[in-house]
C-alpha cells in the first residue's frame, strides 16, 4: 500500500511503500527483497533525506536492549525516540549526552544526522558519545562498527544520512545528572556583536544558544536573546513530568505567516523580557524542546510547506554572518525561528555538519523567491568556507554540496559503494551522495 | 502493590505496549511467545524500563503438548493477572480458497486460545483475586464478508469466555473479554488507516483500565460498543446485501 510521506517541512510530498519490521530478521528480509530503499525514523528531518519510493521505517524496532547503570551505558534499537527514553533515564539520574531541539527523533536518526545540541561547543555531536553501532548493509549482513572495529564504516555511518545501511542497534554513553532542573540565564543583546560577546563570555557554560530577530536591520541587525544553562547540581529532584501536548496546530492557510506577523512576533519576543538579564530554574522540556509544546507546528506554514536553512561558517565568522543576516533581513523573507549557536571543533565523521565556528538556522516558507535567496546564501556560505546541514536541506545543488563537503566525500562514497548500494533517498540522488 | 502478570503472545504490539506500562510501574512479568529473538529483546526492554523481574518462555502456541509444562512452571509462583494476547489476522480470500491455511489460523485463534484459557483457568480457580483477560475482536460480534474466518474464531473465544466467567464466578476469578477495534500494529500494517484506528499505546491503556475496573466485556476503545450495537441491529435480510 502506497501512502503519502513527507519530511518535517511538508515538501516534497511523495507516495511510498513503507515497511516497519519488528525484528532484525525482518529488517534483513526487507533489505534483501528490495532494490532501493531508505531508512526512516520519526521523519523530523526537514527535507528529502528520509524520502524514497520504498521506506524502511524503524518505528517497531524500539527496544532498550541493555541499560547499564554501572558503566553508564545504554544499548537500544535505533527506532526508540528521545521522548520515550527521557522518563526512563531521568528518573534514574541520567540524561542523553546530546539532544536536538525536539525530543521526537529516533536514536537512529540522531546517528544518521550526527545531531548537535545546545552543548556542541562543550560536548560535541551525538555520535561523539556513541560507543558502537550495528548496521544491516545492502547484502542484509549485520555489521558492528566502532572507532576500533570497522572504523571507516563507523565514520561514514555517523552523519551518513542513513546511506551506508540500516542502523539497527546503538550503544552510547549516558550523562549523569543530579536534578531534572536546568539553571539558566537569558540575556538581551542589542545586535550581533553583543551576541558574539555573550557566546565568548559564556563559553564555559554547558548549554548555550541564541534566538535572533532576523528581520531587524541597520544598527539593530542581529539583535536577539542569548540563553545559557547547566543541569542543576544542588537539588536532588529527579521528577520529570512532561506536559501532555495541549495545543495542536491546524493546517494554516499559506498567507498566515506573513512579514507583518513575523515582525510583530519578533518585536514581542524581544521585548517580552524587560530586564537585560534574567535567571531561572526550568524543566528539561521548556529548556531543550520549547517547540514540542505545540504538536505538528510545521503546519503553521501551510500546505505548501517550508524549509530550514542551516549553515555554519568557520572562525572567524563575524563578517560572513553579518553579510548573511543582511541578505536575509533585506529580503524580508525570514521567519521567526532563527537560531544562532557556537560550534566546537569538528569530528572525524566523513559527512558531519558541525565545524568550529558559528551556525545560523532559520525557517523559510517555500516560494520561488525563497529558492533564489537560499542559492544566494549558499554562495556566501561557500565564500566563507562554510557548509549547510543536510538534515534540513531540500534544495542544495550537487556542485555546491561537493564544494562544502569535499574533505570527507571521497571516503564516504567508498564506504557507501561497499555497504550502502541499496540505500537511496531523494536527497542522495539529488546530491549524488 | 507488586503484581505478577503473565502474558501469552507477549511480543505482539498490543501486549508489548501493555507490558511496558506495567514495567514502568515495577511489576513482576512473565512472558510467553514463539520467537526467541523477539522475546529476548522484549524481556531486556522491560527490565530496563523498571520491571521488578522478567521471565520469558519460548512457546509455539500451536504446540499444545508443551502447554502443560510451561503453565505448571509459571504457576509455581503466585499469579495475579493473565493476559492472552496471541493471534493472527488471516487473509480472508486465502482462507476461502485454501482450507488448510484457514484451519491453521482457526487452530491458533480459536482452539489454542481456548486451550490456554482452560489450563490457566484450572490454576486460577484455586487463587484469590485473580484476573484472566483475553484479547478478542469486535469482528466476533457479527460475521461479515471481509473477515468471517477471523471473526468466527474470535466469536468462538468470546462465547467460551462468557461460559468460563459464569463457571468461575463463585471461585472469584475475574474473566475479561477485551473486544478490540482497529489497532495500528504490524498485524494490520497493510490496511489503509482511517479515523477509527487507534494506537497500541492507547489500547494498552484501555486494557489496563478494563482489568483494574473488573469489566466483564470491554470494548477498546469504548466507542466500538456503540458501533457494534448498531451493526448488530441491522436485520440480516439487509445485512447480507451490504459490503463491510
Amino acid at each position: 500500500m502506497r501512502e503519502t510521506v513527507t519530511g518535517w517541512g511538508l515538501y516534497p510530498s511523495i507516495k511510498a511503500i513503507q515497511y516497519s519490521p519488528t525484528s532484525s530478521d525482518e529488517v534483513i528480509d526487507c533489505i534483501k527483497s528490495q532494490k532501493k530503499l531508505i531508512s526512516r525514523g520519526f521523519g523530523r528531518s526537514y527535507g528529502d533525506s528520509a524520502l524514497f519510493s520504498t521506506v524502511l521505517n524503524s518505528k517497531h524496532r524500539d527496544f532498550i536492549l541493555d541499560f547499564d547503570t554501572k558503566e553508564h551505558l545504554i544499548k537500544v534499537c535505533a527506532g526508540i525516540s528521545i521522548a520515550e527514553l527521557l522518563p526512563i533515564l531521568v528518573s534514574k539520574g541520567y540524561f542523553l549526552p546530546v539532544v536536538p531541539g525536539t525530543k521526537y527523533i529516533t536514536i537512529g536518526g540522531a546517528v544518521a544526522c550526527d545531531i548537535h545540541g545546545k552543548n556542541h561547543h562543550s560536548e560535541g555531536t551525538f555520535t561523539k558519545h556513541v560507543k558502537s553501532l550495528t548496521l544491516v548493509d545492502s547484502d542484509g549482513k549485520k555489521i558492528t562498527c566502532s572507532r576500533d572495529q570497522n572504523s571507516q564504516l563507523f565514520y561514514a555511518t555517523c552523519g551518513g544520512m542513513g546511506l551506508t545501511g540500516y542502523i539497527d542497534e546503538v550503544v552510547f554513553d549516558l550523562k549523569q545528572i543530579k536534578s531534572s532542573k536546568i539553571s539558566m540565564s537569558s540575556h538581551k543583546a542589542k545586535n550581533l556583536s553583543e551576541l558574539y560577546d555573550l557566546f565568548e563570555r559564556y563559553k564555559q557554560s554547558t548549554y548555550s544558544v541564541a534566538w535572533i530577530d532576523c528581520l531587524a536591520k541597520g544598527k539593530k541587525m542581529g539583535r536577539g536573546v542569548f540563553m545559557e544553562g547547566e543541569h542543576n547540581k544542588l537539588s536532588n529532584d529527579l521528577s520529570y513530568h512532561p506536559k501532555k501536548k495541549l495545543i495542536h496546530m491546524p493546517m494554516m492557510p499559506t498567507w498566515f505567516l506573513n512579514t507583518l506577523f513575523v515582525k510583530m512576533f519578533n518585536f514581542f519576543y524581544f521585548h517580552k523580557q524587560f530586564p537585560k538579564i534574567v535567571y531561572k530554574e526550568i524543566d528539561i522540556d521548556p529548556f531543550f524542546f520549547p517547540l514540542d509544546a505545540v504538536s505538528r507546528w510545521n503546519r503553521m506554514y501551510g500546505k505548501k510547506g517550508f524549509t530550514q536553512y542551516q549553515c555554519v561558517l568557520p572562525d572567524p565568522s563575524r563578517e560572513g554572518m553579518e553579510i548573511i543576516l543582511k541578505t536575509i533581513s533585506e529580503s524580508s523573507m525570514g521567519s521567526f525561528l532563527a537560531v544562532l549557536k557556537r560550534f566546537g571543533p569538528a569530528n572525524k565523521n566523513f559527512l558531519s555538519f558541525p565545524i568550529e565556528g558559528y551556525t545560523l538556522a532559520l525557517d523559510f516558507k517555500l516560494s520561488d523567491k525563497v529558492f533564489a535567496l537560499l542559492k544566494k546564501l549558499d554562495e556566501i556560505t561557500l565564500q566563507y568556507n562554510g557548509r549547510v546541514y543536510l538534515t534540513k536541506d531540500v534544495r542544495l545543488s550537487k556542485e555546491d554540496f561537493e564544494k562544502m563537503y569535499l574533505d570527507g566525500l571521497k571516503n564516504f562514497r567508498r564506504m557507501r559503494s561497499t555497504y550502502g548500494r541499496k540505500f537511496h533517498s531523494i536527497q542522495s540522488e539529488r546530491l549524488g551522495l | 502493590m507488586e503484581e505478577h502478570i503473565v502474558v501469552f503472545g507477549a511480543t505482539s504490539a498490543i501486549a508489548n505496549a501493555y507490558l511496558r506500562k506495567k514495567a514502568v510501574e515495577g511489576h513482576k512479568l512473565t512472558l510467553v511467545a514463539r520467537n526467541k529473538d523477539k522475546l529476548d529483546e522484549v524481556a531486556s526492554d522491560l527490565r530496563s524500563r523498571g520491571a521488578s523481574s522478567v521471565r520469558a518462555y519460548e512457546l509455539d502456541m500451536l504446540d499444545t503438548e508443551s502447554y502443560e509444562n510451561i503453565i505448571q512452571s509459571i504457576f509455581s509462583q503466585e499469579v495475579n493477572i493473565v493476559l492472552v494476547a496471541f493471534g493472527t489476522l488471516p487473509d480472508q480470500k486465502r482462507c476461502f480458497e485454501d482450507i488448510s491455511y484457514a484451519i491453521k489460523h482457526i487452530n491458533l485463534n480459536a482452539l489454542a486460545t481456548v486451550s490456554v484459557c482452560t489450563l490457566v483457568a484450572q490454576k486460577l480457580k484455586n487463587l484469590q483475586n485473580v484476573t484472566l483477560a483475553v484479547i478478542t475482536s469486535v469482528a466476533g460480534d457479527r460475521g461479515k464478508k471481509s473477515n468471517y474466518f477471523y471473526g468466527a474464531s474470535k466469536a468462538f473465544v468470546s462465547t467460551f469466555l462468557a461460559g468460563l466467567r459464569n463457571d468461575l464466578y463463585d471461585s472469584g476469578v475475574h474473566v475479561v473479554d477485551l473486544k478490540l477495534g482497529f489497532v495500528d500494529t504490524p498485524m494490520t500494517q497493510n490496511f489503509p488507516k482511517g479515523f477509527l484506528w487507534t494506537s497500541a499505546e492507547k489500547v494498552a491503556h484501555g486494557i489496563d483500565n478494563a482489568i483494574r475496573s473488573k469489566k466483564d466485556i470491554a470494548y477498546v476503545p469504548f466507542f466500538w460498543r456503540w458501533i457494534m450495537f448498531v451493526i448488530k441491529m441491522i436485520p440480516e435480510r439487509i445485512f447480507k446485501r451490504m459490503s463491510m
